[in-house]
């Protein structure tokens, strides 16, 4: 028996908790072996469509958005002319990337101007 | 009449005074700092008369759900400087209703938790039993709601996260049905499982939010949609059949409460009750646990120290640690049979066994815990923590919705009562709950806007 309360734990207590694991995960299993009932199991997703349309686009609002490669038109601006949604939504756009640049290199814990620094084998 | 920067100042007075002082509540991780500006905007807003349904209410957000510029972080060390780089779906849609979000709210590590203890930055204080858990994982967003410092509030439900907190804290709490909010924003814990639900002081205020937050996401993969007419909610419906579920408690206390909450109700609208027991109910703890550690031990291998923050296994607790270590084993490939594949198959026959009971009854009704909540720092053993879930993982796993309300007290502890409807049938089970809470209240909560009416138990 421990209490819940958050904690750094030291490599003996890690190791405590994986060796607490095991029986835990036992115990689920013995539970569960207790179901003699059989049934098949269908893990497919039903949906009305299956395929997306090609232009029919929607931005994602005013979401910051994270992969700039996935940026596509609103249904709100297709009253814009084509040049003019053209024009809007690449300064929409690039005002998002920045932003949203901006705000994941500071969340990266080593970053180096244009670029996050991972090294190898560091994680 | 009281604007919303009026009501927003008596909230931070109230936060000011009993978050990490006073009651030491510890609810609120981070405060808004364009709070007040915001509600400005929102008050000149309604003088013009075009504001939106949420325009004056103040909404609190767990810290696993992404709100631009605020810090999401699950309450954990790993992501305790994570700024969101944008806004939830579900947040964008209060943002648009004139919502206000006054802040972050504490929560169980990575929502890995059933009563608020397990987050990094300290547990959560139960505002009406001080001294006691105030339950998890959407402890600090419970508590908040139950404590006066917001008007509502979000939070995740992934095995009843938002109803065991809900339960303990005397506030309401939905889990809506699976598929019915947009998950995009939130960080999840378990895919299959999570569901982002409102937190409330009354019915009629979690069925505003509810209302706000749901409907159909592109975003989000699984995402369905829900709907529901809030003037119908106010309704008492005819003819409710309802299963009252038969199910082993410890403390009879609870299950006479709600058996008598139960007994007025039906007397009163003229329904019908009648004991059911489900077989695979039993079942349900030894099938959530799998399926969350595995998914869980998943969604967690991006944190790996490159792009968010710290490498989880170096800077999480216990408990994170026990979901990534149970996950990882149950995921090798000569354990998916003996763990992963049984959980599924029994997850498919609690799922039947609803269906199949929603056929004969409206709703389910039981105990939201199946046990009073126990101090915080106390010893207790994993096993004892498991049954905080085990009368709300089998609605997680059959993804029908769910709500807790308010049904009394024992020893001055709040008492949950959980009502099961199917899956998007959340305008039913609002009907439903609205009508016990018109007969059922013993003690008034503080209408929404009503900010300081309310009781408050100091230190007992």
């Amino acid at each position: 028996m421990d209490d819940f309360l958050w904690r750094q734990m030291s490599d003996k207590e890690k190791e405590e908790v994986k060796k607490q694991v095991d029986s835990i995960i036992d115990s689920f299993s013995k539970k569960l072996s207790q179901i003699k009932q059989k049934i098949e199991v269908d893990n497919s997703i039903e949906r009305e469509k299956f395929e997306r349309e090609e232009n029919s686009v929607s931005l994602i609002n005013s979401h910051p958005t994270p992969d700039p490669a996935h940026i596509t038109l609103t249904s709100t601006s297709r009253n814009r002319s084509p040049t003019q949604r053209g024009n809007n939504s690449i300064r929409e756009t690039s005002k998002i990337c920045e932003l949203d640049k901006r705000i994941m290199f500071e969340n990266a814990p080593e970053a180096n101007k244009d670029f996050i620094i991972a090294e190898k084998k560091k994680w | 009449m009281v604007t919303t920067q009026e009501r927003l100042q008596t909230y931070l007075n109230q936060i000011e005074m009993h978050n990490k002082s006073g009651n030491r509540i510890n609810a609120i991780l981070e405060i808004n700092p364009n709070a007040m500006e915001e509600a400005k905007l929102i008050d000149e807003k309604i003088k013009k008369k075009k504001a939106g349904k949420l325009a004056g209410k103040i909404i609190a957000v767990k810290a696993n759900i992404n709100v631009l510029g605020l810090h999401a972080s699950c309450g954990s060390k790993v992501l305790e400087n994570y700024k969101s780089p944008y806004d939830a779906e579900v947040i964008k849609k209060i943002k648009e209703e004139d919502g206000l979000i006054i802040g972050m709210a504490n929560c169980d590590e990575f929502a890995c938790g059933w009563s608020g203890e397990t987050s990094a930055f300290g547990a959560t204080n139960n505002p009406k039993s001080l001294g006691l858990v105030a339950g998890g994982s959407s402890s600090g967003s419970c508590a908040s709601v139950s404590a006066d410092f917001c008007d509502m509030s979000l939070g995740s439900d992934t095995g009843g996260s938002i109803r065991v907190p809900a339960s303990h804290c005397g506030v309401v709490g939905l889990k809506p049905s699976y598929g019915s909010v947009s998950r995009y924003g939130l960080i999840d814990m378990s895919m299959s499982l999570d569901q982002v639900g409102p937190i409330a002081k009354n019915v009629s205020d979690a069925a505003l939010l509810f209302d706000i937050i749901k409907g159909k996401d592109e975003k989000d993969a699984i995402s369905l949609g829900s709907n529901i007419n809030l003037k119908e909610v106010e309704e008492v419906p005819r003819d409710i059949k309802i299963g009252i579920l038969d199910f082993k408690i410890n403390d009879l206390r609870i299950q006479n409460l709600i058996d008598k909450k139960i007994e007025e109700t039906v007397k009163k609208y003229k329904w019908k009750s009648e004991k059911i027991k489900l077989e695979y109910i039993d079942f349900a703890v030894a099938t959530y646990f799998p399926i969350v550690y595995t998914e869980f031990f998943s969604c967690t291998r991006r944190l790996d120290g490159r792009r968010f923050g710290k490498k989880i296994e170096e800077a999480c607790g216990p408990e994170v640690l026990r979901r990534i270590l149970g996950g990882s084993e149950i995921s090798k490939a000569e354990h998916a049979g003996r763990y992963y594949h049984l959980a599924l198959k029994a997850r498919k026959l609690i799922e039947e066994e609803f269906k199949k009971t929603f056929r004969k009854f409206d709703c389910l009704i039981c105990p939201t815990v199946p046990r009073l909540p126990h101090k915080i720092g106390e010893k207790i053993s994993i096993e004892e923590m498991f049954q905080y879930d085990a009368l709300t993982s089998p609605i997680n796993l059959s993804g029908d919705c769910a709500i807790s309300i308010p049904a009394g007290e024992i020893d001055k502890i709040p008492i949950g009562m959980q009502i099961i409807c199917e899956k998007l049938n959340e305008q039913k089970l609002f009907q439903i709950a609205r009508s016990f809470e018109k007969v059922n209240l013993q003690r008034v909560l503080p209408n929404s806007s009503n900010p300081t009416a309310g009781s408050r138990r100091k230190g007992e």
